[in-house]
């Protein structure tokens, strides 16, 4: 079972995020970009990915269409995670839409949802 | 698409009186802010009062403190403390010692622990009490950057409200600042040989606060801030009530002079040397409107509640009755170590919570001894007049003159008298080889009012103005020079006056 991929640019919300989630028993992959992240998975296919929608070097919609575009990813879920107004980004190919702030019910319940059965421990 | 939470304005009060007026409701839910004081300054105590009341409105706290000092000595320290309730301890108010897992593993071990501890308390307000000792540990700026940083993201997804305690390691600007919600900082200065403890707000996203310095003390209830009164009226007293007419004093010959009295909403000074009348002028004011049915207070510096029974009997004023009526109150502040903001905030009560209609200060020097910025006695008594015109409260202070007889006379503080709508000028007078009170209008802004002087009486039938005053000269200088007026008995200058 893969790991639950978390991909941000700010530090604090990947280390938050990360913790809570080992906490929880879910096995963790981290990403700063969205290149990276596109490395991260094809080493390793994740079996939820939290994702921002703006990143530096490859942004969230452009990540979400190369995910859609490989067969091996294509059926990975895929959380967008956003601060921005949701028009900008309600259209695209994600399976959820997590506005921020959010809390750790939230998050908890998407893993819960989408990747309950992964946890290691 | 999932729900926003928790809310942008939602807010935590603390529970401190006078610093949700500051914060205008309390912190915003989640946020992340910034204590800094000296060691003594208060931050200990704050911290614990903002926990106490969260979890008394049903909030869960966990206090953290990264400092060597037990947390048996602190709960020791705090149980004289008014806000203090043993029962709440552990349930609700967490008390966890995180030093040496600070020790032990450095940042990273402490945000695990925080993150950890939160959840598992299911803490809704988090005190980290000692972030220097983060911020000494940290091998890089960089890394104690990260650590808030991170922190921040924890208490976010926890909507868990974060007070972070520090000495703030130096007077300058810190990047930790910057990245923090909101900024507060305590401090102790000396004035002389007064010490004044000051709170300021330096920092508040997303809310509107009051700006500047304010002051506040440590009582055996715990902190109590008072707001500048020129903050907290700048902000809310924009609309004047309209006047419903004139207020009398009770005192026929006074209020002949006045054309029927002074203006509700109005401020009116006493002014005149010391044993001139203004207090007793002052308390028939109060005392006329209580009758009346309007409740008039008495703001008293010099004289107690007993003492002001006293005089006031002996001249024929009883303001027994008012008193037990209830539309009479008194209340006494000897000019020790007041500190003006906390006069001001009693005399906002009055005004806005208990209904106040008449209200008379007897000791204007008094404030002006309890300031401890000068210039701010003028601006402090125009939010007080201001206050009292938005909710139509007529005001009446007395104001001493500094000499008490001679030609030359000036008023002790400048910027006062622009204030006030009225002066009533009070003088005792050298007349051959007696001492007289005389009283004059020297102003009525908005009517017309009687220019004469006349000769104010107190005897055990209370207090009397006579007719006007003809062909004397500079009477009201104190040193009265031969007038028909003179010469003439003391009888026949009484006959006919108002009662």
């Amino acid at each position: 079972m893969g790991p639950i991929l978390i991909v941000d640019d700010e530090f604090g919300i990947v280390e938050a995020l990360e913790g809570f989630l080992q906490d929880e028993g879910y096995r963790t992959a981290i990403a700063l970009n969205g290149r990276q992240a596109l490395d991260r998975m094809s080493a390793e296919r994740p079996v939820l990915v939290f994702l921002d929608y703006m990143l530096p070097v490859m942004n969230g919609p452009a990540v979400l269409a190369a995910m859609k575009n490989d067969a091996n990813l294509r059926e990975v879920p895929v959380v967008l995670m956003s601060a921005s107004p949701p028009r900008l980004w309600k259209d695209l190919p994600a399976t959820e839409f997590l506005p921020k702030p959010f809390g750790l019910e939230q998050l908890l319940d998407l893993v819960q949802r989408y990747a309950g059965g992964a946890k290691v421990k | 698409m999932i729900e926003k939470t928790p809310s942008q304005t939602e807010r935590v009060p603390t529970g401190i009186p006078g610093l949700d007026t500051l914060l205008q409701g309390g912190f915003v839910k989640g946020g992340v802010y910034m204590v800094m004081g000296m060691p003594g300054a208060g931050k200990t105590i704050l911290a614990n009062q903002v926990c106490f009341h969260h979890v008394r409105e049903g909030g869960k706290a966990l206090y953290v403190t990264l400092l060597a000092e037990s947390h048996t000595r602190m709960i020791a320290n705090l149980r004289s403390l008014g806000f203090f309730e043993l029962a709440r301890i552990p349930e609700s108010l967490a008390y966890l010692s995180a030093y040496s897992v600070l020790e032990e593993g450095g940042l990273e071990a402490l945000i695990n622990l925080l993150r950890k501890e939160l959840k598992a308390h299911e803490a809704s307000l988090l005190i980290l009490d000692g972030l220097v000792a983060a911020e000494e540990i940290a091998p890089t700026e960089r890394a104690f950057k990260k650590f808030i940083h991170a922190l921040q993201a924890i208490t976010g997804m926890v909507s868990c409200t974060t007070l972070l305690l520090t000495t703030g390691g130096g007077q300058g600007l810190k990047a930790e600042h910057t990245m923090v919600d909101g900024l507060l900082v305590l401090r102790e200065r000396t004035f002389g040989v007064r010490a004044v403890r000051e709170l300021t707000i330096r920092k508040f996203r997303g809310s509107g606060h009051l700006r500047g310095q304010h002051s506040f003390e440590i009582t055996d209830s715990g902190i109590v801030v008072h707001p500048r009164l020129e903050a907290v009226t700048g902000n809310q007293s924009s609309t004047e009530m309209p006047s419903e007419g004139r207020k009398t004093f009770g005192i026929k010959g006074l209020d002949d002079m006045l054309h029927g009295g002074v203006f509700q909403g109005s401020t009116t000074m006493l002014f005149g040397p010391s044993g001139s009348g203004k207090s007793l002028l002052g308390l028939h004011f109060i005392a006329e409107g209580a009758r009346r049915g309007e409740h008039g207070h008495y703001f008293a510096f010099y004289d107690s509640p007993q003492r002001v029974r006293d005089q006031s009997a002996s001249v024929g004023l009883e303001l027994e009755p008012l008193l037990k009526k209830g539309t009479l109150s008194l209340s006494f502040r000897p000019p020790m170590e007041n500190r003006l903001d906390a006069l001001g905030s009693e005399l906002l009560s009055l005004i806005r919570e208990k209904g106040v209609q008449r209200l008379f200060v007897d000791g204007f020097d008094a404030l002006s001894k309890a300031v401890v910025h000068p210039p701010r006695v003028s601006r402090f008594m125009a939010a007080l007049v201001n206050e009292c015109r938005a909710a139509g409260v007529t005001l009446l202070f007395t104001l001493e003159s500094q000499t008490l007889f001679g030609l030359e006379l000036k008023l002790p503080v400048r910027g006062v008298s622009m204030l006030c709508e009225n002066i009533l000028f009070l003088r005792n007078s050298e007349v051959r080889t007696e001492l007289r009170r005389f009283i004059s209008v020297l102003k009525l802004r908005t009517s017309g009012h009687d220019h004469s002087l006349r000769e104010l009486h107190i005897s055990n039938r209370g207090m009397e103005v006579g007719d006007p005053v003809a062909d004397a000269q500079l009477l009201m200088s104190g040193l009265s020079l031969e007038s028909p007026l003179l010469r003439s008995p003391r009888k026949r200058r009484l006959k006919g006056r108002g009662r």
